[in-house]
């Protein structure tokens, strides 16, 4: 039975909660504030309210960004789902013993660095690299692709980098489901494909979606993929944000880049709760 | 009469989803089997939560051997409790499981290994000291239950369903099991079931719940015997339940139903010629006549075998459908077939009398 | 049963190989001879020598250490007292105050970063360990939390109910079937911590000021200004930590599972 809160639970709730409030919602109201303030000549906020930092989201220069940014991450999130669902929805068919090492397996480059991971791409796809060499030696290409420092490089590192959420979370939801339903679907008639999209595909929809919100926003955020893997060619609004806050010292203009961030992410959340009718996540962890 | 060794009077108890127990009161004498029969939702595991103080009441006290422990923490009631699941310690051994509610009241080392001992012996799972819970089988977790809670020596042990999980055969014993402890050690049982059979079988006296009410306490003889309504009728030994009016036929109380007059019995005030009259027989006691002999007319529905009785369900012409069994595997009687029945009058129990509902 | 097809298998095979070539090549040419990352000279433990010997190496390695160590020991005391007070009891705002608490999963680790940046230059927080502390312990505490929460959602209640029937109070409770019972959950939800905590560059970039390294950020430092094989010999050396803490955590939970049959 649950009890209404009492002194000794709320022991229990204070030390979560207390710090909850002072280093999470804290910050995120702080960053909501710190966006309409105004920024100091040389260092620091001055307080006071302007729209002037979302009005130079606007400017074509950080506009285009944006655009740009949005448009890799869309690339970026399909190409993530159209490898991830298959792998997770092939993870959850595996007898479960087969099935637990392979959750080990993804589970591993899921807590390793994704820096470091990436690092491993450079070396493949340096210059006279490992693919390079690779390619050259079967004759398909005759010089060096050089495809480090380009926008193809940035793209496989993002879908490397993300993969892994969704293959965990469609994988929970797969592993989920009643197959009976999708015998029963054969059984009145379904062909396999149809089975799969009118049965399957719609309830492992929440793993989807959860993958893609996993996946969509925080793409834009990943500046050391573009540091690393795109020189300094490919601007994300992470690498907007990173410059702003370390180089430029504008913190609100930062702010308000992340603001837009945060509400993107709280739209896609919103929709999935407003589809799945549930708060809960599928698999993140 | 000695002191109840536990009383409860008047308990009410709402949920929200509803009432569960409507002012329920009951008196335990010490040593005695009591179980407390009902279907599930009934409200008897709540009103054993109460007891055990695992749930409060919204008003009505708990008394144990005289004093007032509505107020009490379950752990200082000193009655204790078998789970419906076991709720074996399942990162503790047997020993440990069965140590722990003895540690915590100090006991030294060596009492605390032979109490153990002693209540693996008495549970017939001597040296079983060092398994763990996932190791037993379902019968053995039980008995593990039972000596982890009477090591205690309670004043009063709760039972939960405790062989709701069991499978026929086993469960058979470990109720002949359950009453040979109960004698042994002298300690007050509350039980609860849904069988009625199992009730029947162990209690001295069952109390049958419906709708958080208490709708009969009484041995398993009067409640089998004199039900005391259509619900208690039906629920134990599911007896037929007859309507009519009542009449008087030679200074005795009759039920006239469908044109036949039939004498009965009445346990409570005897209602009046004319007054509405329900009576409960049991399919054991429905006798056919003879053609041509006065009795209740009915059409023979449909024959089937079980537990050893074979069932014959008959349909009045009114539609009410009455339930004959006999000893045997087969009768005469064919589907289809129109009989006439009739009852002994002390088998014929009021259940409903006047115009009450 | 119809016969299986090849294909499930082979595509799951695949792409766990393309996800580990990488890894991989970096292990592969951290036992090269040579400095070039493009040719096989020969096998030799030099660049592992060459990091050992390190200052700044050490030093990293030390601070990532306390770090992870110290946000993954905070994360899992408050999300656990967390994850059983919100099993226990039901008040208003429960359900937004759980989803605030699990934010730090939903967002973007630049956004957190950012925020972090920002309040703690508002609050004057020295940037150093402390920030560091603090940021990761609030990206921790939601996998404790959640790993802490499953747990309890599956124990059985009676169990605790059961102890209290034979005599124990509430304390005794909690020590003698509660903590025990969910301690796997705790221990796993730790290591996912420590290893989240210990891998992490995004966060740590931003609140980590001038004189704190870890050796993620090492690696960050070097791979943007220029990468010595040393590089490879940190990397492989990283992973393999990572590596035995996540099977370790999946064998203690488990455990805790096999136990609960």
């Amino acid at each position: 039975m649950k009890r209404k809160l009492s002194g000794g639970n709320a022991a229990f709730l204070a030390p979560m909660y207390l710090f909850t409030v002072v280093f999470l919602i804290g910050p995120f109201v702080y960053m909501l504030v710190l966006s309409f303030l105004t920024r100091a000549e040389t260092w620091g906020v001055v307080n006071s309210f302007t729209l002037r930092n979302y009005r130079r989201i606007l400017e074509p220069l950080y506009f285009n960004t944006f655009v740009e940014s949005v448009k890799l991450a869309v690339l970026v999130t399909a190409l993530v789902a159209a490898l991830g669902y298959p792998f997770g929805y092939y993870m959850a068919k595996l007898p479960p013993k087969r099935r637990g090492t392979m959750l080990m397996l993804v589970m591993i480059p899921f807590y390793t660095s994704s820096l470091m991971r990436l690092y491993g791409w450079i070396i493949v796809l340096r210059a006279n690299g490992l693919l390079d060499k690779l390619l050259m030696a079967l004759h398909i290409t005759s010089a060096p692709l050089k495809i480090l420092y380009t926008y193809p490089a940035v793209a496989v590192g993002m879908v490397y980098a993300l993969l892994p959420f969704m293959m965990l979370s469609v994988y929970s939801s797969v592993e989920k489901m009643d197959w009976a339903l999708v015998e029963a679907a054969r059984d009145m008639g379904a062909t396999p494909a149809r089975a799969f999209l009118t049965v399957t595909l719609p309830l492992t929809m929440p793993g989807l979606m959860t993958g893609v919100i996993l996946t969509f926003v925080p793409s834009m955020g990943l500046f050391f993929v573009a540091d690393i893997l795109g020189g300094n060619k490919i601007v994300l609004v992470g690498s907007l944000i990173q410059e702003q806050l370390m180089k430029v010292h504008d913190q609100p203009f930062a702010a308000a880049l992340s603001v837009i961030m945060m509400l993107m992410m709280t739209v896609m959340i919103w929709l999935y709760r407003r589809v799945t009718g549930s708060g809960e996540m599928e698999g993140v962890i | 009469m000695s002191e109840p060794i536990l009383e409860l009077r008047n308990i009410i108890k709402t949920f929200s989803e509803g009432p569960v127990l409507n002012g329920i009161s009951l008196s335990v004498e010490p040593g005695e089997f009591i179980t407390l029969l009902g279907s599930s939702g009934c409200g008897k595991t709540t009103t054993l939560r109460i007891v055990a103080g695992l749930e409060t009441c919204d008003s009505g006290r708990v008394l144990l051997e005289g004093r007032d422990v509505t107020d009490e923490p379950p752990e200082r009631r000193g009655v204790n409790m078998v789970f419906q699941n076991y709720a074996l310690f399942p990162h503790m051994s047997v020993e440990a499981n069965i140590a722990y509610g003895l540690k915590i009241r100090r006991r030294s080392r060596a009492d605390i290994r032979r109490a153990v001992a002693d209540a693996l012996a008495l549970v017939q799972l001597p040296g079983y000291e060092k398994r763990m819970p996932s190791e037993l089988s379902g019968g053995q977790r039980q008995r593990v239950a039972i000596a982890r809670a009477v090591v205690n020596e309670p004043k009063v042990l709760l039972l939960d369903e405790p062989l709701g999980a069991l499978d026929l055969q086993l469960r058979r014993q470990m109720q002949i099991e359950l009453k040979r402890l109960q004698k042994q050690l002298g300690i007050t049982f509350i039980y609860i079931t849904h069988d009625q059979e199992e009730a029947l079988n162990m209690s001295d006296r069952i109390a049958v719940m419906k709708n958080g009410v208490f709708q009969q306490i009484g041995s398993p003889a009067e409640i089998y015997d004199r039900p005391k309504n259509a619900y208690v009728a039906r629920f134990v030994g599911s007896a037929n339940i007859l309507k009519g009016t009542a009449e008087t036929r030679d200074g005795r109380l009759c039920l006239s139903s469908g044109g036949v007059v039939c004498p009965v019995t009445c346990y409570g005030a005897e209602p009046r010629a004319g007054e509405a009259l329900t009576v409960a027989v049991r399919s054991e006691y429905i006798d056919f006549l003879p053609e041509g002999a006065e009795g209740f007319p009915a059409t023979v529905k449909e024959k089937s075998f079980a537990g050893g009785m074979l069932r014959l369900a008959l349909e009045r012409p009114g539609g009410e459908e009455i339930v004959a069994s006999r000893h045997g595997i087969d009768s005469d009687l064919m589907p289809g077939e129109s009989v006439r029945f009739t009852f002994a009058p002390e088998h014929a129990v009021v259940v409903e009398a006047g115009d009450e509902t | 049963m119809k016969k299986r097809s090849f294909f499930p298998s082979f595509y799951l095979i695949l792409i766990t190989v393309i996800m580990y070539l990488p890894i991989l090549f970096v292990m592969i040419y951290s036992v090269n001879l040579s400095k070039l990352s493009s040719v096989w000279t020969g096998f030799s433990l030099k660049w592992y020598r060459d990091l050992f010997r390190d200052r700044n190496v050490g030093t990293a390695l030390v601070n990532s250490l306390i770090l992870g160590g110290v946000s993954s020991l905070a994360a899992a005391v408050i999300g656990t007292l967390g994850a059983i007070g919100t099993a226990r009891t039901s008040f208003r705002g429960k359900g937004a105050m759980e989803y605030i608490a699990t934010l730090p999963m939903m967002t973007p680790e630049i956004i957190l970063g950012m925020i972090f940046l920002a309040f703690f230059s508002l609050l004057g927080l020295p940037f150093g360990m402390s920030t560091l502390i603090i940021s990761h312990t609030a990206f921790c505490i939601p996998y404790v939390f959640m790993q802490v929460k499953a747990r309890l959602a599956g124990m059985d209640k009676s169990y605790e109910e059961a102890a209290r029937d034979l005599g124990a109070g509430r304390a005794r409770v909690f020590f003698d079937i509660t903590l025990p019972l969910i301690m796997p959950g705790i221990v796993s939800g730790m290591l996912l911590s420590f290893a989240m905590s210990f891998d992490d560059v995004v966060i740590s970039i931003f609140v980590t000021g001038v004189s704190v390294n870890t050796l993620p950020i090492l690696i960050y430092t070097q791979l943007k200004t220029g990468v010595t094989p040393k590089v490879n010999a940190l990397c492989t050396l990283m992973f393999l930590a990572t590596l035995l803490i996540v099977v370790l955590s999946a064998l203690i939970g488990r455990l805790g599972n096999k136990k609960k049959a």
